[in-house]
Parts: C-alpha cells; structure tokens; sequence
C-alpha cells in the first residue's frame, strides 16, 4: 500500500501565503478585459468537454456586466429556450400555443419587469444590455406581438427567479477552490487534474449561469468593501457594487438599508429599533452609537448589573410604543454592544432577570455569560 | 401562480448537468485527495485553511438581489 502523505513543515508554511492568495482572488474587483473573457469561454467550453457533455457554441457563451443581468439574461433564455423545444406544453399553460412573435413580446416585457424590479426608473442601459445579451443566446429577436397573456410573462419571470439553478459564483466561491488548488500546486499530489483545471481557472474570474444550450458569463464586481474579519462592510458608502450600479449595504457583515447609510443624518433611533431583525437592530445601533441611541430616545436606566455582558436594563418611549424595555449588553468576545428587545409583560425588573428571560434559563438559575460559554 | 406553472418553471429553469457534472468533478478530485493524503495531515490543511481564509464565504449568493421577484 502506498504510503500516505503528511504535511511537511515546508507546505505548512505555504498555507498564509496560499489563504491569503485566494483571498485577494475572492477580493478582485478587477473589470475583465476582452482577453481575460475569450479565456474564460474557452474554459466554460473545456467544462462541458470534461462532462463528456456537448458544449454550446462559443457565440452562445455571452458576457454581460454583473450577476443580476446574468440572473435575468439565463432566467428569460431559459424559459423561451423551454417554451421553444416544448410546444405541446403551450396550451396547457396559456390556452393555446405560443407563436413566435408572442414569444418575443413575452421576453420584452419580462426583461422590462425585472429591470424594474432591480434598477427602478434608471434601466435603460440595463434593459439594453440584457437584450443584447439575449440576442446573443436565442438569436436575432422576431417582430413583436401587440398581445401577449400575461401569464407567459409571469412564467418568464418566474424562470428567473430561479437564477441559483445555473449559478455558480466564481471568484466569490474561492474557498473550496483554494483547499483542493493547495494539493495540486503546493503538495503536487500525482492526480489527474484535466477535468478539475477548467474549474479552477473559472474560479478566478465573475459568476456563470450554465445551461445545456448556453452559458452566461458575469463581470467581477466593481467594488467591495470589508472589516478586517473580511465581512462585507463600509461605513460610508455601499460595500458592494457591482458594475450594473447595484449596490448593498453592509455593517460587519450585516446586510441594512442603503438609507441607514446613505442619509445616515437623518437616521432615527426609533426606525432603527422597531426594525424586525436583531441583527439588523444591533448593526443600526452600531452604526448610530448607543450614547446617541438612548440620547434621542431619553432612555431611562432601571437597573443596571455590576458585569457588562449582564447589561443595564433601559425604558425608553418609542414613537408609537411608550414604556418598550430594552436590554443593553456589551458582547465579551467582539468587544460590540447591542439591545434586545424585553416583553413588557414578564414583570422583569432587573438586568439579570432580563438576561435569563433571553437565555430561556430555568430552575431558577442565573444566566453568566461563562453559561453561555 | 398555479402549481402547475411552478412545475413547468423548476422544469424549465433547472439544474443542467454540466452543474451537477462540476460538483461530481470537485467531489471526485475531493475523494482522489483523501485517498493519497493522511486524514490528518488532510484535515490539518482544511481547518487551517478555514481559519485563514477568514470569512470568505460570506460572499455567497444571499448577498445577490433577486430580480425576479413578481412584486
């Protein structure tokens, strides 16, 4: 039996400069150039080849400049490309069967409703391009239609709501890609790498939707933005962008609304705190500073506990909700504080009460954070 | 929308199997490494590297819009 391979001292000390390399990649906002493109469909082309599958053709692998054209170019191709090969299917889904020029008309107003949905009033560039792109998969459009059922709208729509069907991330899924690249590069383990190779080398560049008749390739983003854990964030502007001028916002990895940032002057305690989601609540909160918070809010101190990760026990009058209890603790290991929300009618008094209420502690028992530990 | 247009969707919009081709393949080499390499030296290398590339797979497909939404 051969003998397995252990972890020399030279490949460990390879594993920062490996991590750290993949990260940069994982990071790359860099604009692909026409070269960097016509590599990266000879690479979709060498996937299907691997899968002893046919490729399309290489016209029919197109490039468009973010994920969510992408998304809306492969959901809307997907779905004509399907009411196309499955004509018997029309009348069942819409009355009759679908002529051509109907199709056609279906993918506009697909295309306008997603373009909507995601850019608003702003989409013509957008709209454009996507069309550009779907001419590119399905050919050159026909003659519109006046009418079309809705519904054959609505089944396009839904094809690209679907969009994580095709997906595969690229650049942004680096992690597995940097764990099995370590034993070809760095260990050199003997092994066959030639289907895995087209893999990794789209491992570096945008996002792809595949399909069995043809693939859309998606632009890295334009910018983003991370703390030092790597978490998307920026506290001054979107954390990510990408190029079709989407962007989201981020607090150390929590997702928040672009206004929280945007119009961060006129961001109120109280929409921030009727908010829904603790995650997002605690980022609001981060992001405005508590002193401010309970400032505004002219929080009134029940009791407050000796250990901090205890926390203090607040009142505060919302807008609309008057005598709301809010737990104020520092969190031990990030160092960060935020507030839970308290029922007002558990009776609790205390800090510590507050505490257990959050930890369902029973018996009587007193949560410690070193419980939770 | 009908069940019956959700079924045609999912059939439409589906999984192709050159995507389930690039998970066999990952899975493959995946094994083929465990294969040659000690499951410590293997599982040294992952967690390690899983430290180090701190948080990287936040950039996963949650924090991509979905623009088909029918609202």
């Amino acid at each position: 039996m051969t003998e397995k391979y252990t972890l020399t001292p030279e490949h460990r000390a390879q594993l920062k400069p490996w991590a750290d390399k993949w990260i940069a990649n994982a990071f790359n906002t860099t604009k692909m150039d026409a070269a960097e493109v016509l590599q990266s469909k000879e690479h979709v082309i060498q996937l299907y080849k691997a899968a002893n599958l046919k490729p399309p053709s290489i016209e029919r692998v197109t490039f468009v400049s973010s994920t969510m054209i992408g998304a809306i170019v492969w959901g809307i191709s997907s779905g004509v490309t399907w009411l196309r090969n499955k004509p018997e299917r029309h009348k069942e889904l819409f009355g009759a069967e679908l002529s051509k020029d109907e199709m056609q008309h279906a993918k506009v107003l697909a295309v306008e409703h997603c373009c909507k949905i995601m850019f608003g009033e702003e989409r013509l560039l957008q709209v454009n391009e996507a069309h550009l792109a779907l001419s590119e998969v399905l050919g050159v459009p026909e003659a519109e239609s006046k009418e079309v059922h809705k519904d054959v709208v609505k089944f396009l729509v839904g094809c690209v709501s679907r969009w994580s069907a095709g997906y595969n991330a690229g650049k942004d899924w680096s992690g597995w890609p940097a764990f099995l690249s370590f034993f070809r590069h760095v260990v050199k383990l003997p092994l066959d790498y030639e289907a895995w190779a087209p893999y990794e080398e789209l491992s570096k560049v945008g996002p792809r939707f595949m399909h069995e008749e043809f693939v859309v390739l998606c632009d890295r983003q334009a910018e983003i933005h991370t703390d030092p854990e790597n978490l998307p964030h920026n506290e001054f502007g979107a954390a990510i962008v990408w190029r079709c001028g989407t962007k989201a916002y981020y607090w150390h990895g929590t997702s928040i609304p672009a206004d929280w940032i945007e119009k961060k002057s006129e961001l109120k305690a109280a929409t921030i705190l009727q908010d829904e989601n603790m995650e997002r609540r605690r980022a609001g909160c981060e992001l405005v500073g508590w002193p401010a918070i309970l400032q505004e809010l002219k929080a009134v101190s029940l009791n407050k506990h000796e250990d901090p990760e205890i926390g203090e026990l607040v009142k505060v009058d919302l807008p609309d909700s008057p005598n709301e209890l809010f737990l104020r603790v520092l969190e031990g290991h990030s160092g960060r504080e935020f507030a839970y929300s308290i029922p007002r009618d558990l009776g609790i008094e205390t800090a510590q009460q507050a505490q257990n209420w959050v930890w369902s502690m029973s018996d009587g028992q007193d949560y410690a954070p070193a419980v939770r530990a | 929308m009908t069940e019956r247009m959700e079924v045609n969707i999912q059939e439409a919009a589906h999984f192709p199997e050159t995507w389930k081709e690039e998970v066999r393949a990952r899975n493959r080499l995946g094994s083929q490494i465990e294969d040659l390499v000690g499951n410590i030296s293997s599982r040294e290398v992952q967690e390690e590297l899983k430290e180090l590339l701190v948080n990287i797979r936040a950039y996963d497909s949650d924090h991509i819009p979905n623009p088909g939404t029918t609202r």
